[in-house]
């Protein structure tokens, strides 16, 4: 067999493997589509029809004004549920992260005792655990027995219930992937386990922790089940004291879109428009600011 | 007589089921060189991890026998004091990541209250850098990060970060392993110097003959867990009594 001829055959062999290249490279991104398209889906359909139902009274109004849904042609905002969101969140976030920042640091730091892997096992049950559960134990307790009627409080104790088991994950993720060797470079100038957890480890991982936080934040951003039977759904005022029932945006969403008329349908589209854009722009705007250690 | 920075007696060191070192025993004077010498995974690196009880960290090891540094036996001390005066430089350079040349040299100091002023840090960060042979290459970007550093570079800061405790033991695990010819000579030249001018007592661990007798007054070879000669340098170079240490030198094991 002459070289040429040597040439021409191996190249049929790969003609074929170029081949099953294209149609492997074809199933992959028919794959990337299936899996991103209901995302695309939700952000097209909550784009149009919230950009509708903000344009009908304006931005400033829709994030302003309480909600006027008796009247079709000016059903005004949902100021206070944003409000209300905003107290949540905030509430959540800090008792969540007072909580969530020792435990994540003593799942990755004391990694072989007992205690450390029950906390860890614990953590990812709770994950799993359904969020309706949670909602009505807070009620048996805070809304029932303690305080008497639908507040606040209770909302954010049982979101943080709710979003701790992921930011515990998370947190303990990101301090265990730090190289071994700076543990030692740390212990080794003398510093003790607590300085070198707070001087040295939480630094290094802040940018993994932050995702786990932002990873909390946006679920208690976007949790309905536990706010059902704990801060009441009141969309008109905003609580006077963390004791009041209150309103929150998914909350009200799930309320509104129920109801028969057209005008609290607009306000639900235009709420749930709002959720996502603040949602994704906490996202973005935090990963861009904070810069991640580079090793 | 004779004063020991330190002693090690017996030593025996389990990681899990693994009986890493099997009864070492050696000592080495004050302001001196110990170079210890021997094949990858001997359990060189253990024994000096033993001696600032970094093993505290595994939750497998277990530990046997004796170490003192000048008298006290490390393991009837807290840790803490032990790390504070017996400063460690690593195989792989290690600096913080997240904060600058400066604060890696200063972090020790601050913490352990060693200065009273901003003007003493100041002066003692550029102390370590000098010794470290640093400070020419960082002094006009004293507060950036140290990633921008060379591999070498690094190194260096790691040695400067551990001799700003001023510490009285200085151990250090094949701090060229893993660095150019250029960085190793001025590492194992800043070596020299501290051992000269600031008293120092070094422990250099190495699997690189030649490195051992350029820089060591006392030479301990090991192998298998276990010391198989030891003495001053020129001895156990020249007229080596084992075959092992033998065919060691001559870069056969």
């Amino acid at each position: 067999m002459s070289n040429s001829q040597i040439l021409i055959q191996q190249d049929k062999v790969y003609r074929k493997r170029r081949i099953i290249n294209y149609i492997g490279l074809t199933v992959i991104v028919a794959l990337f589509i299936t899996a991103f398209l209901p995302l695309f889906h939700i952000v097209y359909v909550t784009t149009i029809n919230g950009v509708k139902a903000v344009s009908k009274v304006g931005l400033l109004e829709f994030l302003t004004a309480p909600p006027n849904p008796v009247d079709p042609q000016n059903p005004g905002g949902i100021g206070p549920a944003l409000v209300g969101t905003l107290i949540l969140v905030v509430l959540t976030t800090v008792f969540a992260v007072l909580l969530a920042l020792p435990a994540g640091v003593f799942i990755a730091e004391f990694r072989y005792s007992g205690m450390s892997r029950l906390t860890l096992l614990l953590a990812l049950i709770l994950m799993e655990f359904p969020t309706v559960l949670i909602g009505l134990t807070v009620y048996a307790i805070f809304v029932e027995r303690l305080i008497g009627r639908y507040n606040m409080l209770a909302g954010a104790i049982a979101l943080t219930i709710v979003v701790l088991p992921y930011m515990i994950v998370q947190i303990s993720e990101a301090l265990r992937h730090i190289p071994y060797n700076l543990r030692e470079a740390a212990f080794s100038i003398g510093l003790t386990r607590f300085k070198t957890i707070y001087r040295i480890l939480v630094p290094v991982a802040r940018r993994g922790i932050l995702v786990g936080v932002l990873i909390g934040l946006a679920k208690a951003a976007g949790e309905t089940a536990p706010l059902l039977f704990t801060i009441g759904g009141a969309y008109k005022m905003v609580p006077e004291s963390l004791l009041e029932e209150g309103g929150a945006v998914p909350l009200l969403i799930y309320h509104y879109i129920q109801q028969p008329s057209e005008a609290y349908h607009v306000l639900a589209w235009g709420a749930a428009f709002i959720l996502m854009l603040v949602v994704m722009g906490v996202m973005l705007i935090s990963r861009a600011v904070v810069k991640e250690v580079k090793l | 007589m004779v004063e020991y920075a330190v002693e090690v007696n017996d030593l025996h060191v389990w990681l899990g089921e693994r009986h890493i070192l099997q009864g070492v025993t050696f000592r080495c004077p004050e302001r001196t060189v110990t170079a210890i010498m021997g094949p990858s995974g001997t359990g060189k690196s253990t024994v000096l991890r033993a001696i600032n009880r970094l093993l505290d960290l595994n939750p497998e090891a277990k530990v046997r026998g004796r170490v003192k540094i000048f008298g006290v036996d490390v393991y009837s001390v807290e840790p803490y004091v032990v790390r504070r005066h017996v400063g460690m430089v690593f195989q792989e350079p290690n600096p913080f990541p997240h904060i600058s040349i400066y604060d890696n040299v200063a972090l020790g100091p601050k913490l352990h209250g060693i200065v009273r002023s901003k003007k003493e840090l100041d002066e003692l960060v550029k102390w370590a850098l000098e010794k470290a042979m640093l400070w020419d290459e960082v002094k006009n970007r004293l507060y950036d990060l140290p990633t921008k550093l060379s591999g070498g570079q690094k190194q260096r800061l790691s040695l400067a970060r551990a001799l700003a405790l001023k510490p009285r033991i200085l151990l250090l695990d094949e701090p060229t392993a893993n660095i150019d010819p250029v960085n190793a000579m001025k590492i194992e030249e800043a070596i020299k110097s501290i051992v000269r001018e600031e008293g120092i007592t070094v422990i250099l661990v190495t699997h690189m003959p030649a490195q051992a007798v350029r820089i060591s007054d006392f030479l301990v070879f090991m192998y298998k867990g276990k010391v198989v000669e030891q003495g001053p340098t020129r001895d156990v170079a020249l007229h080596p009594r084992s075959e092992l240490t033998e065919r060691f030198m001559r870069g056969e094991l």
